[in-house]
C-alpha cells in the first residue's frame, strides 16, 4: 500500500512538472494535439500507479516523451502556418454577414442545437443579433454582433470614464504581495501605509485589492464588512 | 526558447537511458548465460558438487543484477527468470538430468526473451 502511495506521489510530481513544462496553453483551452497529450498522460500515469509490477520508468519515459513531442509540435506550429493548419485545422465561419452557412455547419457536423447552445453561452439569444460566428480550432464559438445590437460603449455614448488601471490582490490571507503591488504601480510601503491608516496590520486582512488610481478595498479576516 | 532546450535535454536523456538500459540488459544476460552454460557443462561432466555451487552462484549473481534491471523491465518477466534459476541448483544435485536440462533451456529462453523484448525491433514496436 505504501508503495502505491509513493508511486502516486512521484507520478503526481512528474505530471505537474510535465504540464508546467508544456506551458500555460495546456491549462487553458486545448488544441487537438494538446487534448491528445492530456488524455494520454492521464492514461499512461494510471498504469504504474496501480500495477506495482510495472517499473516507474514505464510511466515516466512515455510522459516525458509526450512532453517533448508537444513542445516540438507547438514550436513547429508557431513557425509553420501549413503545419499548424494540418494539425489544428482552420477556423470555420458558420454565420457570415448575418447568414447561416449550412454547408459549413454540415462539414463541422454541427447541429442547430449545438450552435444555439454556444450562442447562449456567449449571451446571444437571437440569431438576428449575430453578424459573424466563427468556430475556432479548439471548438469554441466566437461571436461578433451586429453594430446596432452591440452593448454601447462609453466611447460611443461620448462619456469620459476615469482610467483606474489594473486592479490586483495586494494582500491575500495576511500576506502582502509585492509583485502584485508593483503591477498596479504601488509598493509594499504604500500598502502598509494604507493599512496603518485604517489601524490594521497585514495579518488581520483576508483580502485587499488596489488599482493604479490608488483606490483600494479591504476585507478583514472573519468579517463580513468591506473597508474602502 | 527555454522549452526547446528542455525538449532537447529530454531527447538526449531518453536516448542515453535507453542505450544504457539495453546495454545493461544485454551484458547481464550474456554473463548469466555464460555462467549457466558452465553449470550445464559441469552437470554433463558429472561434477554434481561443483555444478550445485556454480548454480547457487548464478542465482545470487542474477539477484544482484535483477535489482538494477527491475528499474525498467517488468517485474513479472524478471520473477519468471528468478524462479527458473532458483530451481537449477537443486535439480543439479538431484541427478535428474532431464529435469535439469528442461529447466536450463527454459532459463536460457527466458533470459534471451528478456533481452529481445528490450530491443527496438519491428516486432516489439508493432
Amino acid at each position: 500500500m505504501l508503495i502505491s502511495f509513493l508511486r502516486t506521489l512521484l507520478l503526481y510530481i512528474v505530471i505537474i512538472a510535465a504540464v508546467r513544462l508544456m506551458g500555460k496553453r495546456q491549462i487553458s483551452e486545448l488544441q487537438t494535439s494538446e487534448l491528445v497529450v492530456t488524455l494520454l498522460i492521464s492514461d499512461i500515469a494510471a498504469v504504474p500507479m496501480q500495477d506495482t509490477g510495472q517499473p516507474l520508468t514505464s510511466g515516466f519515459i512515455p510522459i516525458i516523451a509526450l512532453v517533448m513531442f508537444e513542445i516540438i509540435v507547438s514550436v513547429w506550429m508557431l513557425k509553420s502556418r501549413g503545419f499548424r493548419r494540418m494539425v489544428c485545422g482552420r477556423p470555420i465561419v458558420v454565420i457570415n454577414n448575418g447568414r447561416l452557412d449550412q454547408r459549413e455547419m454540415k462539414r463541422l457536423r454541427m447541429t442547430t442545437e449545438d450552435l444555439f447552445e454556444q450562442l447562449r453561452q456567449k449571451n446571444v439569444f437571437s440569431l438576428e443579433d449575430v453578424a459573424y460566428a466563427i468556430v475556432e480550432t479548439n471548438g469554441l464559438l466566437s461571436v461578433i454582433k451586429k453594430p446596432n445590437r452591440e452593448t454601447p460603449t462609453a466611447d460611443a455614448m461620448g462619456l469620459i470614464v476615469p482610467d483606474t488601471g489594473i486592479e490586483t490582490v495586494v494582500v491575500s490571507d495576511g500576506e502582502i504581495s509585492e509583485s502584485a503591488a508593483a503591477l498596479c504601480g504601488k509598493s509594499r510601503g504604500w500598502v502598509e501605509g494604507v493599512l496603518r491608516g485604517k489601524n490594521l496590520k497585514a495579518e488581520q486582512v483576508f483580502l485587499m485589492t488596489a488599482n493604479t488610481a490608488g483606490e483600494f478595498m479591504i476585507i478583514k479576516k472573519d468579517s463580513k464588512g468591506v473597508i474602502t | 526558447m527555454n522549452r526547446i532546450w528542455a525538449a532537447v535535454v529530454i531527447a538526449v536523456l531518453i536516448a542515453v537511458f535507453s542505450t544504457v538500459g539495453i546495454s545493461t540488459a544485454k551484458n547481464s544476460a550474456a554473463e548469466i548465460l555464460d555462467s549457466l552454460d558452465q553449470v550445464h557443462q559441469l552437470v554433463e561432466a558429472g561434477d554434481t558438487e561443483k555444478a550445485v555451487e556454480q548454480g547457487e552462484q548464478v542465482f545470487a549473481d542474477w539477484k544482484a543484477r535483477s535489482r538494477i534491471l527491475s528499474t525498467y523491465i517488468p517485474h513479472t518477466r524478471l520473477d519468471s527468470i528468478s524462479g527458473s534459476l532458483a530451481g537449477l541448483a537443486s535439480l543439479a544435485s538431484d541427478g535428474d538430468s532431464s529435469s535439469f536440462e528442461a529447466e536450463y533451456r527454459r532459463a536460457c529462453l527466458l533470459i534471451e526473451a528478456m533481452v529481445h523484448a528490450e530491443l527496438p525491433t519491428i516486432d516489439n514496436i508493432l
